[in-house]
């Protein structure tokens, strides 16, 4: 851990406001010109278990949540020696050696090697109110003059987040500044050299982005079914919807949300739904009656720790062959994988358009890291030309909903539209959309149907951008990482380098179909090294197939994400071997 | 002016000779036509099954979707653009096995659209195998033995789960089933109208001339009073009513909605971002 970074981790159990105090710091690091990134680490429950935050900040990027600790705040016993202890630490986060600010009530307690920063946190919190809650208020004052962070930003954040409540929020900012001056006469400062600075930038999730994304796309429907760690966009979009002018569903179940937001787009609205994997198992029939009827469709998916209910509050990148192999048949679709919060924003728009160009599903695939994860965002392009794709004129007597174009693309036509009347059917179809299935099948038809839609995946291939690479121009080992994991791939590859380990990173956010240009991209290396958040290594055989390249394969299932440091060790590991 | 000849698909039924599903069609197209509302501005919906092969042989916007799916997709349409007259027509088999859920909560959300249950109580494309409705001790491909199950009581479920129109008719009698079809249309919220429709393949119990016998048609019945309608509704034996049951209005899911209430959404505006829309994320 650098000097100029600074990590900081609340830890205690559900119910103990852990992520609230989490955002209160990460927002006040960002307000204070820093880059931030943020981790969540929590289970399944209301109340109880044990959960932290962790936040990571500097003057330069911060792409993962990093290696080390600076500030712990505790708010049990658990937390205090589950992060301060090396022998108790679990869940893959460094043990701390820095300050540990906890209440004094907290006694008896296994030590490590930390500074133990014992505070009467409750006393001070009792003076200006009677929730319990606020003596993380007054750790968190604590952790502002454990690192030299402006009180007057905190107090900012502090009176906005309590903002509605009046005298509450008063009384927190008290209760802050006592905990930052009582640090301030009891402790010592940390020694760091944190650049703070005032540029102005964004603090963002990527369920957030992915809304933000899809209201820049110009959606006017999201429908969907709550289900972990895709509710955040639900959320977004339902808090929203007077202001976006959205119209936000709950529908009974995935499956109707699916034919619901293919029911809007046939008529001619911008609609979307979404879920994680085992709602989008349920979703998958209807996927590909999208891609046989060629109406358009996007639909996000959220991967968390499967199989079945798997890890309901854990990451993973497990879906990949689910999302890909969906439903039966051969059909176009295509997949895409953001590799951060900034991307979610702009391929989720970028899938709307090319969802109405293409006339096919396109599907957003994101997982509980990216999700729910803040990042900083900064100059986001809020302009985008909505693309709708091709209708017919009114009026066609001899109108073919499913013309076989060169492209593979036909003219849409929308109900209301007059002399336009034509079926549009799950069963395979002719150029009218007449069936082709039931008293005369014709083999020709069938053949030509299936051609024409398949052509279109053509038209997405010439306009695909290259791959994007990290560090890969002089590489000699390839380190290919798809989606969300790009960030600590990317710090895992500077660790390498400051080795004199000549590594680049491949990244891969367009998962299907993979860009033609990565055969030449992975020939002539060392050794290509996939980085996976899985247990099978689901992209490796999908490359493996695709490429006939020969790869390493390292991989990740404990349900939590790769972290910087440890993810370098690996990779020295297999490229040293021989 | 539109006449019963717009309505005319250009694909001839592929339905066996003597199907119930004929009458549905004709009642359907003279409906829409007597009403005035254009081909245009219509819109079928099916699912799967025998009955669902429908939007093909009527000249409006079809759409043909996956078994026991029609409801979410009509519902979907009717936000997108009100303008459209939406039929959910589709069988037994697709709305009250696979579309269960779906017949219930669109009923409950009482969406302004129309759904005709084409009833022949078997399944009839996948070849005679027992339905939800199929009557208990019927000999099917799937009950050998005779089925053992209740059938599903179609009525009684759309009054339990809300929906704000309630209606049977009979295949067999044609004027009739158009005319109820015609009051589901201009019903606003949420219309179910349950079909007798024999199979004259794979039923040979509810034929035409087991309902000839049976059929009355309900007059005078408070279409306002639940409790009524839920006792025609258990009616079964050697007499049957076909009409409205029940009909009462009330305010659709698209007037509650603060977002629909404005207005359809083909025609809303789309927002376009400003940084104020971020000024939360700072």
């Amino acid at each position: 851990m650098k000097g100029t970074e600074v990590i900081v981790r609340v830890a205690g159990a559900a119910g103990d406001g852990v992520q609230s105090a989490g955002l209160i710091i990460a927002k006040a690091f960002s307000r204070s010109g820093l880059y931030v990134n943020t981790y969540n680490y929590y289970q399944s429950l209301i109340r109880g278990g044990q959960s932290w935050y962790q936040i990571r900040a500097s003057h330069d990027k911060v792409k993962s949540q990093g290696d080390g600790l600076d500030v712990l705040i505790a708010l049990n016993k658990d937390g205090l020696e589950r992060h301060t202890n090396p022998m108790i630490n679990e869940g893959g986060a460094s043990p701390l050696d820095g300050v540990a600010i906890f209440d004094k009530a907290i006694t008896g307690y296994a030590r490590g090697k930390a500074t133990y920063c014992e505070m009467p946190l409750g006393e001070i919190a009792a003076k200006y109110g009677k929730n319990a809650l606020m003596k993380n208020t007054v750790a968190i004052g604590a952790m502002a003059a454990a690192i030299g962070l402006d009180f007057d930003i905190l107090s900012g954040v502090i009176a906005d987040q309590f903002g509605k409540k009046g005298d509450v929020a008063d009384q927190n900012v008290r209760a802050a500044k006592e905990g930052y001056d009582y640090y301030g006469s009891n402790f010592k400062k940390l020694d760091k050299d944190i650049q703070y600075g005032n540029t102005k930038r964004y603090m963002m999730a990527g369920g957030e982005a992915v809304g933000l994304g899809a209201v820049s796309g110009g959606l006017k429907m999201y429908v969907g079914y709550p289900m972990t760690p895709a509710s955040s966009v639900l959320h977004y979009l339902a808090s929203h919807a007077d202001q976006f002018g959205i119209f936000v569903k709950v529908s009974e179940d995935e499956i109707s949300a699916i034919n619901m937001a293919i029911g809007a787009n046939y008529a001619g609205v911008r609609a979307m739904t979404g879920s994680s994997g085992g709602g989008f198992a349920l979703m998958t029939e209807a996927l590909g009656m999208s891609g046989m009827v060629e109406v358009p469709l996007v639909v996000y998916e959220a991967q968390r720790s499967g199989p079945s209910t798997g890890l309901p509050t854990k990451t993973e990148q497990g879906d990949l062959m689910q999302v890909i192999g969906a439903s039966q048949g051969d059909y176009p679709k295509v997949v895409f994988a953001p590799r951060n919060v900034e991307e979610a924003f702009y391929m989720t728009r970028e899938a709307l358009n090319l969802a109405e160009k293409l006339q096919m599903p396109v599907i957003v695939m994101s997982d509980l890291y990216l999700a729910e994860h803040y990042e900083s965002v900064e100059n986001l392009d809020l302009n985008f030309k909505i693309e709708r794709g091709v209708f017919a004129k009114d009026n066609d007597p001899d109108y073919k909903r499913y013309e076989y174009t060169t492209s593979g693309i036909s003219q849409r036509a929308l109900p209301g539209q007059p002399g336009l009347m034509h079926n549009e059917d799950s069963d395979e179809h002719n150029e009218y959309g007449a069936v082709v299935s039931d008293a005369d099948t014709d083999p020709t038809l069938r053949r030509l149907s299936m051609e024409k839609r398949m052509r279109k995946i053509k038209v997405y291939l010439q306009e695909m951008p290259p791959t994007e690479t990290y560090r890969y121009s002089d590489a000699e080992y390839a380190i290919v990482q798809w989606g969300s994991t790009q960030g600590v791939v990317e710090e895992a590859v500077d660790i390498l380098r400051e080795k004199g380990i000549k590594a680049g990173a491949v990244e891969i956010n367009r998962v299907y179909p993979l860009n033609p240009d990565m055969g030449k991209l992975l020939s002539g290396k060392k050794k290509i090294i996939v980085v996976e958040n899985n247990y099978s290594g689901q992209i490796n055989r999908f490359l493996r197939s695709e490429f006939l390249v020969k790869t390493d394969l390292i991989t990740k299932y404990d349900g939590e994400s790769f972290y910087p440091g440890a993810l370098a060790e690996e990779l020295e590991a297999v490229i040293r071997r021989n | 002016m539109v006449t019963v000849a717009d309505y005319k698909g250009k694909v001839k039924p592929d339905w066996c000779p003597g199907c119930g599903n004929f009458a549905q069609l004709s009642a359907i197209g003279g409906a829409l036509t007597e009403l005035g509302i254009e081909p245009k501005d219509s819109v079928v919906v099916s699912g799967i099954g025998c009955s669902s092969n429908m939007p093909e042989f009527i000249n409006v916007y079809g759409f043909h979707g996956l078994h026991g799916r029609l409801l979410p997709v009509a519902e979907a349409i009717k936000w997108a653009n009100d303008k459209l007259t939406v039929i959910g027509y589709g069988g037994d088999g697709d709305g009250f096995f696979e579309g269960t859920q779906h017949f219930y909560h669109t009923s409950k959300r009482n969406v302004d659209i129309t759904y005709i249950v084409s009833d022949n109580q078997i399944f009839g494309l996948t070849t005679g195998q027992a339905s939800p409705t199929t009557e208990m001790g019927m000999v099917t491909k799937t009950t050998p033995k005779g089925n053992i199950e209740k059938p599903l009581n179609p009525l009684d479920f759309a009054l339990t789960a809300g929906a704000t129109f309630v209606a049977r008719a009979f295949s067999g009698d044609a004027k009739h089933l158009k005319e109820v079809i015609k009051a589901g249309i201009q019903h606003r919220g949420f219309s179910f109208i349950d079909v007798f429709s024999p199979c004259v393949t794979y039923n040979k119990l509810n034929t035409y001339d087991f309902f000839r016998k049976r059929v009355y048609h309900l007059e005078g019945n408070d279409r306002k009073d639940i409790m009524q309608a839920y006792r025609i509704a258990q009616e079964w034996g050697d007499r049957i009513p076909i009409g409205i049951l029940y009909e009462n209005n009330e305010k659709t899911y698209e007037d509650y909605d603060p977002i629909l209430s404005k207005g359809p959404l083909i025609s809303n505006p789309v927002h376009k971002l400003v940084e104020d829309d971020l000024e939360e994320f700072a």
